[in-house]
């Protein structure tokens, strides 16, 4: 998809006019959280357990390169190939390589964030291969030709109506009259589309939500069972996944997986965890001949050395989305990219350039929840602070933005004028605003007037009343 | 793309403001990672017997899963019957090639092998269970072919009781042991939480997306 | 040191007679918009043991600055203040968000290496919000204030998330007379503020907002409270836009009894 992450005003003031998105994130922002909150409370050791998760990530992350190539090294003992990839581009050329020679005409593909980020999807097609996501949530954006809206469940912006037209515009061959109404309907033609897909499929595309090190393993997690079938009915399997995924062992992985269901659907655990290793064996009656992993940089690297590494920790659970008042109040695709929210936030600008991407931080209130609930523990306000500090040391804030924090400073800083200045204005404004009590309107203040009024000052400053009363300084 | 490898490589130790890690520290993680240690092991899973099959049943049906109870493999034909026939479902029984599956006496129509998309029903013996969480673990391999986790639209496994495991790492330890040395893993260990789900629409669940809709286990013998 | 010679007068003083001496953080909302905020807070220190005094050279905490990215400003600004109030036994603010400023973000400033780290540190010591200081330093279980009348809760993010503000301005509501409280759906949700996010972002403010106001007039509370002067000037603007009969206050206002004037947004008529 191509990043519209410059254009978040354009796209906040979409957002917000949509009555029907608003529906559906109102959603969101309860049932997911409750869900969460429900789940939290039957295990004991939660608290411990992101502690764990936290000191997890550390580790592997300062002996990044050791864990990278003791994986390869065990893909290959086992037959598959590891394709390392610096960039975007390659990432995209490797794949199209791999389905190029394995004659490919149709592609299934299990949900990938990694995916969404290279565009693979665009691409394949542009070279005659045709993608088809699995995903239920996938697929109807594939077919209403939309980025997802959140990372786990990408139609989440969506009403049934929406997807039954959807459907009706797709699905042509089926009768134009068949019953759509229920949810159960679209289900069941979806599924039955989909089986063909998957069973005609030449090559199989997942995600990966970790690399295990000790033995060479990708892991998925689903609910669906379609990363399961991408990966088992064609005869080549490639699994993608930014490097940063990559943890020791078998029993590392149970501490991520232990907190990241439960830190979004509230389960204990997806319906399907599949841990993959290298192609089938020789007598296995199914599954692909051949096994690729399709290891990303693009960036990541880099922020292994700078100030926000901690956010290299992020399992893509998506809780903090579901927190967000900002993304609870506009949606995914207003933040322009693959990631959105507070994750998205922090990410974006480090993955596509800061000027890109620079409303996204900007466009937090610091509330914090999200690093509340963040099952990694990740200081997402801070990084966010992080990309604003940038934009000042840059000059790169708006000039309004500088003159009003530097006039506020200038003054701060010296108390006296401060105070002075403070009695005649607040002492002005208290007068004309003693009778209502608040200003409608008043000069420099639209950006809160437009939506509020102004409570207007009571008329002299602390300061000035305490000197009146001769109080103790 | 060996210069990718690279690339990639030296940018990482670049960050981390080293070159490539020192002799013993690469033999202290090669060591953990010859010895897998566990980590944060909730206290939920660490129990034995009727608690560990009890609280196995209770997590398997809160995830729409559901079970039934026989004293021995020899019931489980008659129970997978049973069950089909309850639910109006075809007695059409896809199963895998086992051999304590194999040497139970199934109907006429039931065949052994992987699934296609004609088989409305396919029965598996899971390789484990773990209560934590009402989990079933598959090993893929000739006598369990992948297939049959995923294509049919109902779901049957044989859990034998002795077969049941309190935690995932539990699961882990068992499968380490299958083989002396090298390579343990097989192409595919499935962990199988409940029926396949989707909340993609408007958040309303629904079961069956692509997998199973139904999942019955059948539970065999005592704690 | 004329400054530094009153402190130390206050506080031999004050050890004589066994009170606290209190250097009060204003913040300048109080300071600007709403002193009887600062005199509500004044009245609660004295009554439970305290004595208090205002350094004049205090203004902003500096919270703006530094989370818009401001590194040198906030410095400064953190800077002047340590230097105001480090003299004093305990600071307290009527404000969750300074006091989480001074407490967790003023260290962060300072190099390792730098002399004004520990004296962040000092400081963050002992910087207290009001309502949380009552409750855990002074452990005091309840005041002596009367409001007839339903109030609703708002918990502002910082006090909450940075200093762990809950149960205390519950604990002591709970003993105004005549006082009940009722809690919204989702108290600890943002009312989107944010401080300069507030007029940078105004329609997703207002989108914010509105669904804080919603969750506030379904409780059918007469009053809504909280510890922010900043969130309480939001909520009160955006209920007023509204035509809302709901009144806003801040929390020290009811604790000290100190009602008579009118609440956040409203005239003398």
């Amino acid at each position: 998809m191509h990043p519209t992450s410059n254009r978040f005003e354009t796209n906040v003031a979409e957002a917000l006019a949509d009555e029907q998105l608003k529906k559906a994130l109102a959603r969101t922002a309860v049932g997911l959280p409750s869900a969460r909150e429900r789940a939290v409370a039957k295990l004991p050791e939660f608290e411990a357990l992101r502690d764990d998760a936290v000191a997890l990530k550390q580790h592997v992350l300062e002996h990044l390169d050791f864990y990278l190539e003791r994986f390869e090294q065990k893909v290959i003992e086992q037959g598959g190939k590891v394709h390392w990839c610096a960039t975007h581009e390659e990432a995209r050329q490797t794949i199209l390589k791999i389905c190029r020679d394995a004659d490919a005409k149709t592609v299934t593909k299990g949900k990938s964030m990694i995916g969404e980020e290279i565009a693979i999807n665009d691409y394949l097609e542009t070279h005659g291969i045709e993608p088809i996501e699995t995903d239920l949530g996938e697929y109807i954006i594939q077919i209403r030709k939309e980025p997802p809206s959140h990372i786990v469940g990408p139609a989440i912006h969506l009403n049934k109506e929406q997807v039954a037209e959807s459907f009706r515009k797709t699905h042509t061959d089926l009768p134009p009259d068949r019953p759509l109404d229920d949810p159960a309907d679209m289900l069941k033609e979806a599924r039955t589309l989909l089986r063909q897909r998957f069973l005609k499929a030449d090559v199989g595309i997942t995600g990966a939500n970790f690399l295990v090190a000790e033995t060479g393993t990708t892991a998925i997690v689903t609910n669906e069972g379609n990363g399961d079938l991408t990966q088992i009915l064609p005869p080549v399997h490639i699994a993608i996944s930014s490097i940063e995924k990559v943890v020791p062992t078998l029993e590392d992985a149970d501490t991520i997986l232990r907190v990241l269901a439960r830190s979004i659907t509230g389960q204990d655990l997806s319906v399907y965890t599949t841990f993959s290793t290298g192609p089938k064996r020789s007598d296995d009656p199914d599954g692909p001949d051949e096994f690729h992993v399709v290891l990303l940089d693009a960036g990541r690297s880099e922020m292994l050395g700078n100030e926000f590494k901690d956010m290299l920790r992020c399992i893509r659970c998506g809780a903090c989305l579901c927190y967000c008042p900002v993304y609870t109040a506009i949606g995914g695709h207003a933040y322009g990219w693959v990631y959105s929210g507070p994750m998205g936030s922090v990410l974006t600008p480090a993955l596509l350039g800061h000027e890109k991407a620079a409303h996204l931080p900007n466009a937090s209130t610091f509330c914090g929840r999200c690093e509340d609930v963040c099952p990694v523990r990740i200081p997402i306000p801070k990084m966010l602070r992080h990309w604003r500090k940038r934009e000042v040391e840059q000059g790169r804030t708006s000039a309004v933005s500088r003159i009003a924090l530097e006039s506020w400073a200038f003054i701060a800083k010296r108390p006296a004028l401060y105070h002075t200045l403070a009695n005649l204005k607040y002492s002005a404004l208290g007068l004309i605003g003693r009778k209502k009590g608040r200003f409608a309107s008043a000069p420099f203040t639209e950006g809160w007037t437009k939506h509020r009024d102004l409570p207007a000052p009571q008329g002299k400053t602390f300061q000035q009343l305490w000197s009146e009363r001769g109080g103790r300084r | 793309m060996s210069g990718s490898r690279e690339k990639i490589l030296s940018t990482l130790r670049k960050s981390l403001g080293r070159g490539p890690l020192d002799t013993a520290t690469v033999k202290e993680l090669e060591k953990n990672l010859r010895r897998p240690k566990n980590r944060v092991v909730p206290a939920r899973g660490q129990i034995k017997g009727e608690k560990r099959l009890a609280l196995f049943s209770k997590m398997a049906e809160a995830c729409d899963c559901t079970l039934a109870r026989v004293g021995s493999l020899a019931e489980v034909p008659g129970a997978a019957k049973e069950f089909l026939r309850a639910n109006n479902l075809p007695a059409d029984l896809r199963i895998a090639p086992q051999p304590d599956l194999q040497a139970l006496d199934w109907p006429k129509n039931a065949t052994f092998g992987l699934a296609g998309d004609e088989h409305p029903v396919g029965l598996v013996k899971a390789w484990a269970g773990v209560a934590e969480s009402g989990t079933l673990m598959t090993l893929s391999g000739p006598e369990h072919p992948t297939t049959l986790n995923f294509l049919p639209d109902t779901f049957i496994a044989v859990l034998e009781a002795k077969d049941l495991l309190g935690t995932y790492e539990e699961g882990w330890k068992k499968l380490r042991g299958r083989k002396q040395s090298g390579a343990f893993m097989p192409r595919t260990v499935n962990w199988i939480t409940g029926p396949s789900r989707s909340a993609d629409i408007e958040l309303t669940l629904q079961l069956g997306v692509h997998g199973p809709r139904r999942v019955h286990i059948i539970l065999v013998g005592e704690a | 040191m004329f400054l530094r010679a009153e402190i130390f007068k206050l506080v031999a003083m004050s050890a004589q007679s066994e009170k606290h001496t209190v250097g009060l953080f204003v913040t300048c909302l109080v300071d600007l918009f709403r002193p009887s905020v600062g005199f509500a807070a004044v009245k609660l220190l004295e009554d439970n043991g305290c004595v208090v005094a205002v350094p004049r050279a205090q203004t902003c905490c500096g919270q703006p600055a530094h989370n818009a990215g401001d590194k040198k400003n906030a410095k400064d600004l953190a800077q002047q203040t340590i230097q105001a109030l480090e003299g004093f036994e305990f600071v307290v603010a009527p404000s969750g968000s300074c006091a989480g400023m001074i407490k967790k973000h003023y260290p962060t400033l300072f190099a390792d290496s730098d002399p004004w780290k520990k004296r962040a540190e000092g400081l963050a010591a002992k910087t207290y919000e009001l309502v949380s200081f009552l409750t855990d330093v002074l452990k005091v279980k309840k005041v002596e204030a009367h409001l007839e009348g339903t109030a609703t809760y708002h918990d502002s993010c910082s006090g909450l998330r940075e200093l762990g503000i809950k149960s205390q301005p519950r604990k002591l509501l709970k003993t105004v007379k005549g006082l009940t409280v009722k809690e919204a759906s989702q108290p600890e949700a943002c009312c989107g503020f944010g401080g300069l996010f507030s007029v940078k972002y105004p329609d997703i403010s207002n989108a914010i907002v509105t669904v804080k106001t919603d969750d506030l007039e379904k409780t059918e509370a007469d009053i809504v409270l909280g510890g922010d002067l900043g969130c309480l000037m939001n909520i009160a603007g955006k209920l007023k836009r509204q035509d809302s009969k709901l009144q806003v206050r801040h929390v020290a206002e009811v604790l000290a009894g100190m009602t008579d004037k009118p609440a956040i947004g409203e005239g003398e008529g």
